[in-house]
């Protein structure tokens, strides 16, 4: 029986690759320029799938393992086994404001905000959650352009080392999550192959405790 | 709004599906009475009071509407098993246990994906021995051998079992723990020890804890790990259902997960779940309800099980397995204007038992063949054509045959001949 791992384009394909190839599976060719987006190698059948759609995969069991960020796994909230923090791509989803806006981020004084962001669910959740109302504005990239142009007032977005805010202008004003690469695994599948996803996890967890 | 607009989370079935749907409950129907269950039909609304009695959460799954004649709250079942209890402990009072009853229908939940959920179960009451455990896995698996369907799994899980794993590890925040577990978030785990300072033994054990998944030697792992009361009694029944699904010869289909907490806060004792390589979620969920009845003034143990039709219907045509219920018979196409020897054909066949259809469309008969064998007709007639044969019968959308004579008697003579 094959196991099929959903990988994250972008950001965490390099770090995902070379932690797999630490517990001994080979997916380097994940990162040779090519258009190919599924490849098999020792046993095992790799695709490579936009980050905001592993949990996807993974969840319909189109794949029964994937790498992910966690402000990825909480966006899709499907009911996933998620045992390891893989330690690696670590980010914020953080609130960002322009430097100069008229009145500051205030959790306690706001009564509703306006906040274009990629993370609908997170970020409705997070604010009423402590009874701001949020407006949404959904955008699929570039979104710290929004508060520049009067889209919104703020953003929600990821942040790694901050630079793309100042750049623009923003500064961080509230951390909503900590993200971090989890390994995710379909339900089904862990049961179902249990004597091939079990020794995957087992490997992966020696992995890490060498690295700290 | 479009009139063809529908809301979220309802799907109709279309001919063929709900062709194989009840085929499919049909075989389900089958096993469960060779089982010596019997069909009940518990109403499609009741009053939320029911449904929140066994566990809260219905209020917020429930559709409810509000009953004019009372004032209360009622819902749309969004559950089969609290009714069967209630049915069981008034209607049934007086009667001697055990009960077994089995059910087909939809149960409704305000929830994302799907809102309306095509289910089959079957409930075992009045026993409280493992043997009733036992007896639903094997149902179940006699099931799905019916069904053809071979590579599934049944987790079994046991909700005191880990109840008493949590007290003898006397955590804070249980629900956080819970939610963890379920997930096997070992890293989750790792940081709530040591947010919390938790260290040394108890740290260890819950970790392992974590682990206690996998066949049967997870039985044992456990039973040194626990040692307090509620647990080893957990182990002592799990591994009494393990020896009797051994003796049926399913140990293979077999897998243990004890540090998870399924389905529904009324499920106290054994969990099932029931799984499968080519389907991302489970096919089933049930498990142990023995508290449900007190509720109701009735003291029975009871076990059960519901099956997502959805899901095994997916299953099923995923594996291929359902492809010849929908064979219809003849398709009758008529040239002419006067249909009247068209309709005396189909009804002839009819009266015979051929599934029968006409084509009533205007277009041309090359296309109207075409489309037939598409729709899973096996024959398709063509009377009145202009040139000779005047009548032809096809077999493929490749081969015909000239149909002489008397165009029944012609049909069945082929038939015949065919055979």
């Amino acid at each position: 029986m094959e196991i099929t791992f959903a990988l994250p384009k972008g950001r965490l394909l390099k770090e995902s690759v070379k932690f797999l190839l630490k517990c001994q599976i080979d997916a380097e060719e994940t990162l040779k320029e090519s258009r190919k987006l599924v490849f098999r190698k020792g046993g095992f059948k790799f695709l490579l799938v936009k980050p905001m759609d592993v949990p996807t995969y993974v969840y319909y069991g189109a794949a029964d393992v994937g790498i992910a960020g966690k402000d990825v796994i909480e966006e899709k909230g499907y009911e996933l086994y998620e045992p390891l923090d893989l330690g690696f791509g670590k980010c914020r989803l953080s609130v960002a404001e322009p430097v100069n806006i008229e009145e500051p981020y205030d959790l306690e004084k706001l009564s509703s905000i306006r906040v274009a962001t990629k993370y609908p669910k997170t970020t409705d959740s997070y604010f009423r959650s402590k009874g701001i109302h949020p407006e949404i504005i959904v955008l699929y990239g570039s979104v710290e352009l929004a508060p520049l142009v009067g889209l919104s007032d703020r953003i929600v977005d990821l942040v790694q080392t901050g630079t793309t805010l100042r750049e623009n202008g923003l500064r961080e004003v509230d951390v909503i999550l900590n993200s971090t690469a989890r390994l995710v695994v379909n339900r089904a599948s862990l049961k179902t192959k249990y004597g091939k996803i079990k020794p995957i996890i087992e490997k992966m967890k020696e992995v890490i405790a060498n690295q700290r | 709004m479009r009139l063809s607009e529908i809301p979220e989370g309802f799907k109709t079935l279309l001919p063929k599906e709900v062709k194989e749907r009840e085929k499919l409950v049909g075989k389900l129907k089958d096993v469960v009475e060779r089982w010596g269950y019997e069909p009940i039909l518990p109403p499609t609304i009741e009053f939320l009071g029911l449904f929140k009695a066994v566990d809260e959460r219905f209020e917020e799954l429930s559709f409810k509407l509000i009953d004019r004649k009372t004032g209360r709250l009622l819902a749309v079942r969004p559950d089969f098993t609290p009714q069967v209890a209630r049915i069981v402990s008034s209607s049934f009072k007086d009667d001697e246990p055990p009960f077994r009853f089995y059910y087909a229908g939809s149960v409704f939940r305000e929830w994302g994906g799907s809102r309306e959920l095509s289910q089959f179960g079957f409930e075992l009451i009045g026993v409280k021995e493992v043997e009733a455990d036992a007896e639903v896995i094997a149902v179940i698996a006699n099931i799905l051998s019916e069904l053809k369907v071979k590579n599934f799994q049944i987790d079994i899980g046991h909700s005191q079992f880990l109840e008493g794993a949590l007290k003898e590890l006397s955590l804070a925040d249980r629900e956080e723990v819970v939610k963890l577990l379920n997930q096997k978030d070992f890293s989750g785990i790792e940081f709530y020890c040591e947010e919390r300072g938790i260290e040394g033994e108890r740290r260890e054990k819950l970790l392992k804890l974590l682990e206690l998944y996998g066949k049967e030697e997870v039985l044992f792992k456990a039973g040194e790990l626990f040692k307090n009361e509620l647990s080893q009694k957990a182990l002592s029944e799990l591994l009494s259902v393990y020896r009797i699904l051994k003796s049926y010869g399913f140990e293979e289909n077999v897998i243990f997960d004890l540090s998870e907490k399924r389905g529904m806060d009324y499920h106290k004792g054994i969990t099932y779940e029931v799984f499968h390589p080519l389907l991302g979620s489970s096919l089933g969920i049930g498990g142990r309800y023995d508290e449900l009845l007190k509720k109701f003034s009735r003291e029975l143990p009871a076990t059960g099980i519901t099956l997502n039709l959805d899901s095994l219907a997916e299953l099923l045509e995923k594996k291929g397995y359902s492809q010849d219920l929908d064979k219809k018979d003849f398709y009758i196409i008529d040239l002419k204007e006067d249909k009247t020897i068209a309709y005396l054909l189909a009804k002839e066949l009819r009266s015979r038992g051929y599934k029968t259809a006409r084509d009533i469309l205007k277009r041309d008969y090359e296309s109207s063949v075409e489309i037939a064998f598409k729709k899973g007709f096996k024959f398709v007639v063509v009377l009145n054509r202009e040139e000779s044969p005047r009548n032809l019968i096809y077999t493929s959308p490749e081969s015909s045959f000239p149909v002489v004579g008397d165009p029944l008697k012609g049909v069945l003579s082929l038939l015949e001949g065919k055979r």
